[in-house]
């Protein structure tokens, strides 16, 4: 009932009954969605009360007892939750600003080369690592990094004539060692979307430019990139929205109690309080906030790109 | 509610219950095979996946076979790979649907907790009256029940069995138990007796041997290579394992140095991590990771890592470890061209008294549940204690199959066939026992026997286990952390739940800034006020009821 | 094709840098690979010592023999493929479907149906109500179990959705005065212009099923429903247990070389044929729409 009202209020010129019968073919198209996300996403949604349970498995979801927000004091009260607060917005951070320009560079690059042979021999070998394991990854890291027999530091001692450096252990290298990883494994996958834009730009308009004198450095900044903004701009937005879901599996690999101080994320600190620990409803508070900062950014992200460049999300 | 409803209700209750009291009495006797009429009788049975992860119990394992066979039960298989065990069972159990008859109890949850909730059955009257095997080993080792009851008197699992319970499998079969006495196979310090030996150096008894040992593997190039490679020691499975330098001031850790809790001979339950003799082992940690004797990556070690480092010839001694892995780490340095090469266990350091002592693993764990959905808990029980305690079982368990993993001689004795000591797929003797479904994750006993088949050509290391004089073996503290826990209530639960992970986190990180001298050990007892404040008095007071409530059980 | 010659001196600065740019990165991009397929080949004993730096050292397929050995991969491969193919035509089609709506800017409930897709992307109930949907609507232990809660992934639909825009209104509204209903512009016309988007669309859905192990892991308990990204799953514990596992009861956790090398041989095992679908899927990225032409 409130939601029709709202739908009406919102649009005051035609009724609504109009707009229905104008969009009922949209309309139909939107029933497989609708129903979707309600069945798949929303019922379930009735979970997040856990949060503000004592959650008892034989009592289920909607008979554990109601405790308020205890769950959420417990959340703030813990010593260790700003750090992890911090660590999660840093890691996911920094992996934006760093990993999401990588992949439009690389996919621009490839959009030069002209030889279509090759472009797809890059194009596939550049998505490999995406395939690969993360403990594969996680595992390469620490042979190269290793201060006993990593080649990292054999060619730093050897020039360098210092010691050793233990990278994986060092609390100030381990965002950076996160972040490179993670682009490495991800650039070409990421630049899909990008290539797959590019294949729409206009040949027409390069013709043109080529004209008026343009180099192909000209060329690049000011036919291809404007054409492909929308797709990075919603990119961009999408990918603020995920800041905070830094996910445990990689950095369980990663971390260790000697880089706790900067590595240690919500999700580890929930994955070692044990997620069977019989206190679903401690993880699912920290998962509630968790996602209403996510919401936030995106919020944010959305408002700011609507004001200053037209494209937005809805 | 109807009254009249209510009142039947109360009668039939006190008719179960009265039920119940006359059948309390009848205890379980000797189980007579099969358990069911062959065909009839199916269990469900969710279980982490075999070790030996290329043969999955899915694929009914031949013991599990031989097992259908003896038993008349079929199983089916629930199998999950071994590290997402804890997050599906977890949900399904929090979720209380779909049980399966049979579950074995995830690492991370907490044992009592299911029964508590009401997800795993109380089994008290269901082992009185059918695990025949089970109460016989309890009579001889009454720890074992203290072991699995909870704070409410009930028991809600199935032990499963490390070391130091069953001798021989035939012993359960005529009920002449022998006490194995201690563990055969034990977490113990390694060294490389050939690099010694070529140094003209002795095995360490003490910290300053330990010490000089590790300083001439740094300085004198064993491995021959010309180069100051070698890495002295490391830690095997996680950090905590070079804590075993504790015992040089009589601070003791169980198994892998997981528990930090102990208690004195007062009875009095103490936090490991906060003791004088901790600061000591953190002192002497610390002038090795300073002259370079302690492998930096001490703290990310993994058990890849480690064998690497021991394939690359260059690893003098691993802090902690297995004995069972002795002869793998030999056999892999042969392969690499190391040909004397010779791991050897070394005893545990001389403690002030000028003694050492070895502290056992705690070995009776939480294995296996009988859900509350299961139709036929007396089956369920039944063929859990057979498969686990019967001659049998322990056979098949510890040896896999007559005739293809092992053959009985004349005199009884068991060996090894070609096949498991020498196979062709180039896989170990115990990971092939693992591929027939031996050496499994359901409740199993490791009989003495076992690891005497297992090691039939590694006279040493039987003999070293053998070593151990009764009074030079500890009792462990009865709480390893996994599947092993003091009989703790609901809200005690809920308390630890709270603050253990913070204490841990917290122990963790500061221990390693002051091996690696980022924080001095002057600021020791600052650290422990800081945990003080994170309420380790709180978990200390808990875990003291909790432990004064296992004695009573016991 | 005559200007070839005339390349100024800037241009092919710039595609000098380009090209050494681009090869860089596949130079590094490959590198896993190759580690990888290196590390599943060599001799047993190199893996363990792990000196293999680019090119096998030795050679043994004793890994890739073990695997095969195993009766339970060529079942899981087969169910791989099966929920990769129905999961993915199910996932594209309705995605194309829901996203066009979505993206006409006069659809009356268009915002309103983004803030409903965009909510469940942050807000989700987690495992244990899942779980329970999953059993209630009778789809535990069900191969759809796999597929159905996956259908429409918001993060795709809102990609497509935007590519959509990116269509001129003008040629709906052509499509209108012609008198076709919406349903034929969507066919007739958006679809066939969409071709790069599907392509990417198929892939990320092919790719996700084809990477997915996690409703398998939750929801299949039948072994022979499982895909073989759970066998890999149960392949790679082989290398890092965690401790507390190891410390309880295993008593000692043998592994031999050949153990040591089967995760690289599996991994290779699983990924080679998704790595295969790539080069069908990008000859739509050139054969492109242009949109530009059709506006004239």
């Amino acid at each position: 009932m409130k939601k029709k009202q709202k739908c009406a209020c919102s649009i005051q010129k035609t009724p609504l009954r109009k707009l229905i019968y104008r969009d009922r073919h949209l309309l139909v198209m939107c029933i497989p969605l609708i129903l979707f996300f309600l069945i798949f996403a929303y019922l379930p949604m009735a979970g997040l009360s856990l949060a503000f349970v004592d959650y008892k498995p034989v009592l289920g979801i909607g008979g554990s007892p109601f405790v308020g927000l205890e769950n959420f004091e417990k959340v703030f009260r813990n010593p260790f939750f700003p750090r992890l607060l911090k660590n999660t917005f840093l890691i996911g951070m920094e992996t934006l600003v760093w990993s999401f320009p990588i992949p439009i560079l690389f996919a621009l690059a490839v959009n030069e080369i002209r030889n279509r042979k090759f472009q797809k021999v890059i194009q596939t070998i550049s998505y490999m690592p995406y395939f690969i394991s993360i403990v594969v990854i996680v595992g390469l890291l620490s042979n190269f990094l290793s201060p006993t027999v990593g080649v990292i530091n054999q060619v730093y001692s050897a020039i360098t004539g210092n010691d050793p450096i233990s990278f994986m252990t060092e609390p100030k290298y381990f965002r950076t060692i996160y972040v490179v990883s993670h682009i490495w494994q991800t650039f070409g996958w990421n630049s899909i979307i990008y290539l797959a834009a590019l294949a729409g730009v206009d040949i027409a308009l390069y013709e043109s430019a080529k004209v008026d004198g343009a180099n192909r450095l000209q060329q690049m900044i000011h036919i291809t990139l404007p054409c492909i903004m929308p797709t990075i701009i919603i990119m961009l937005i999408l990918n603020m929205g995920n800041i905070m879901s830094v996910g445990f599996e990689k950095i369980i690999l990663m971390y260790s109690p000697s880089t706790y101080e900067v590595a240690d994320v919500i999700s580890t600190y929930t994955y070692r309080r044990g997620i069977v620990q019989s206190d679903y409803s401690f993880g699912t508070a920290i998962g509630l906030f968790n996602s209403a900062i996510n919401m936030m950014f995106i919020v944010g992200a959305n408002w700011f790109s609507k004001k200053f460049s037209d494209t937005s999300l809805w | 509610m109807n009254r009249q409803k209510k009142l039947a209700g109360v009668i039939a209750g006190l008719c179960t219950m009265s039920l119940m009291v006359g059948t309390v009495q009848a205890a379980a006797v000797k189980p007579e095979l099969p358990l069911a009429e062959p065909g009839t009788e199916t269990l469900t049975v969710a279980t982490m996946d075999n070790w030996f992860a290329t043969a999955s119990y899915a694929d009914n394992l031949p013991i599990y076979q031989e097992l259908e066979e003896m038993t008349g039960v079929k199983i089916e298989w629930e199998v999950i790979p071994i590290n997402d065990y804890d997050q599906v069972m977890g949900t399904r159990l929090a979720s209380g649907q779909n049980l399966p008859d049979i579950f074995m109890i995830p690492w991370e949850a907490n044992a009592d907790q299911l029964g508590f909730d009401g997800i795993a059955m109380p089994l008290n009257d269901l082992i009185e009256e059918n695990a025949y095997y089970l109460n016989m080993l309890m009579d001889k080792y009454p720890v074992i029940r203290s072991g699995i009851t909870t704070s409410d008197g009930n028991i809600y699992s199935y032990p499963g069995f490390g070391e130091g319970y069953v001798n021989k499998a035939e012993e359960m079969e005529t009920g002449e138990l022998v006490d194995p006495g201690a563990n055969l196979c034990l977490n113990v310090s390694m060294i490389r007796k050939d690099w010694l030996d070529k140094l003209g150096l002795e095995v360490p008894e003490t910290l300053d041997d330990w010490y000089n040992v590790l300083k001439a593997f740094k300085t004198q190039d064993p491995n021959g290579n010309g180069k100051a490679d070698e890495i002295p020691i490391t830690s095997t499975f996680n950090m905590r394992d070079i804590y075993r330098f504790g015992e040089a001031f009589g601070l003791y850790r169980a198994g892998n140095a997981e528990c930090r809790w102990g208690v004195d001979e007062e009875g009095k339950i103490f936090f490991k991590d906060t003791t004088e003799e901790f600061r000591q082992t953190l002192e002497f940690l610390n002038k090795l990771y300073a002259e370079g004797l302690l492998d930096p990556e001490y703290a990310t070690a993994g058990y890849d890592k480690t064998t690497e480092k021991i394939n690359r010839d260059l690893l003098g001694a691993v802090a902690s470890d297995w004995m069972s892995n002795i002869g793998t780490y030999n056999a892999n340095l042969k392969t690499a061209g190391v040909e004397d090469a010779n791991w050897v266990p070394v005893k545990p350091i001389l403690n002030p008294d000028g003694e050492s002592k070895i502290m056992n693993r705690w070995s009776v764990w939480k294995t296996a549940a009988i859900s509350k959905d299961c139709k036929n808990p007396e089956l369920a029980m039944k063929w859990l204690d057979f498969q686990c305690l019967s001659a049998q079982g322990v056979a098949l368990s510890n040896y896999g199959v007559e005739g293809v993993s092992y053959t009985k001689g004349e005199d009884g004795i068991i060996a090894l066939t070609e096949t498991a000591t020498n196979n062709p797929d180039g896989i170990g003797p115990q990971e092939y026992l693992r591929s027939l479904g031996a050496w499994g994750q359901l409740p199993y006993p490791q009989a003495k026997e076992g690891y005497e088949v297992l090691w039939a050509d590694q006279s040493g290391i039987v003999e070293f286990g053998q070593s151990f004089a009764a009074d030079q073996v500890l009792d462990p503290f009865p709480n390893n952390g996994t599947k092993a826990n003091l009989p703790f209530t609901d809200e005690e639960n809920d308390i630890r739940s709270e603050f253990e992970t913070i204490i841990e986190t917290y122990c963790d990180e500061m221990a390693i800034k002051f091996i690696e001298g980022k924080e001095s050990l002057d600021k020791f007892d600052e650290y422990v006020a800081t945990l003080e404040s994170y309420g380790l008095a709180e978990l200390l007071k808990i875990h003291q009821a909790a432990y004064e409530r296992f004695l009573g059980e016991s | 094709m005559k200007r070839k010659t005339k390349q100024s001196f800037s241009d092919r600065m710039y595609m000098i840098i380009v090209c050494i740019f681009v090869i860089i990165c596949t130079f590094i991009a490959l590198y896993p690979m190759v580690y990888t397929l290196s590390m599943s080949i060599s001799g047993a004993e190199h893996v363990a010592k792990n000196d293999i730096f680019f090119f096998p050292k030795g050679f043994s397929t004793q890994a890739y023999e073990l695997v095969f050995q195993d009766k339970e991969i060529w079942g899981a491969y087969m169910n791989t493929i099966w929920y990769t193919v129905v999961g993915t035509v199910l996932s594209v089609v309705l995605t194309m479907i829901s996203a066009y709506p979505l993206s006409r800017r006069r659809f009356f409930l268009r915002r309103k149906l983004m803030l409903f897709v965009m909510f469940t992307m942050y807000f989700s109930g987690g495992l244990i109500p899942m779980f329970l949907l999953i059993n209630k609507i009778g789809l535990y232990n069900s191969r759809w179990s796999c597929i159905m809660p996956y259908l429409i992934s918001a993060w795709n639909l809102i990609v497509c959705k935007s590519f959509l825009e990116s269509i001129p209104e003008t040629l709906e509204e052509a499509a209108a005065i012609d008198g076709a209903s919406p349903y034929t512009t969507f066919a007739r016309i958006f679809l066939p212009l969409s071709k790069p988007i599907i392509a990417v669309m198929t892939l990320y859905y092919a790719v996700g099923q084809w990477n997915g192990y996690f409703a398998a892991m939750m929801y299949l308990p039948d072994a022979d429903k499982h895909p073989i990204q759970m066998y890999l799953r149960k392949i790679l514990i082989l290398s890092n247990t965690q401790s507390s596992m190891g410390g309880s009861s295993m008593g000692g956790f043998e592994r031999s070389l050949a153990t040591q090398q089967l995760k690289y041989a599996v991994i290779i095992v699983t990924i080679l044929p998704i790595l295969a679908i790539y080069p069908f899927v990008q000859k739509y990225f050139v054969k492109g729409v242009m949109i530009g032409s059709i506006k004239e």
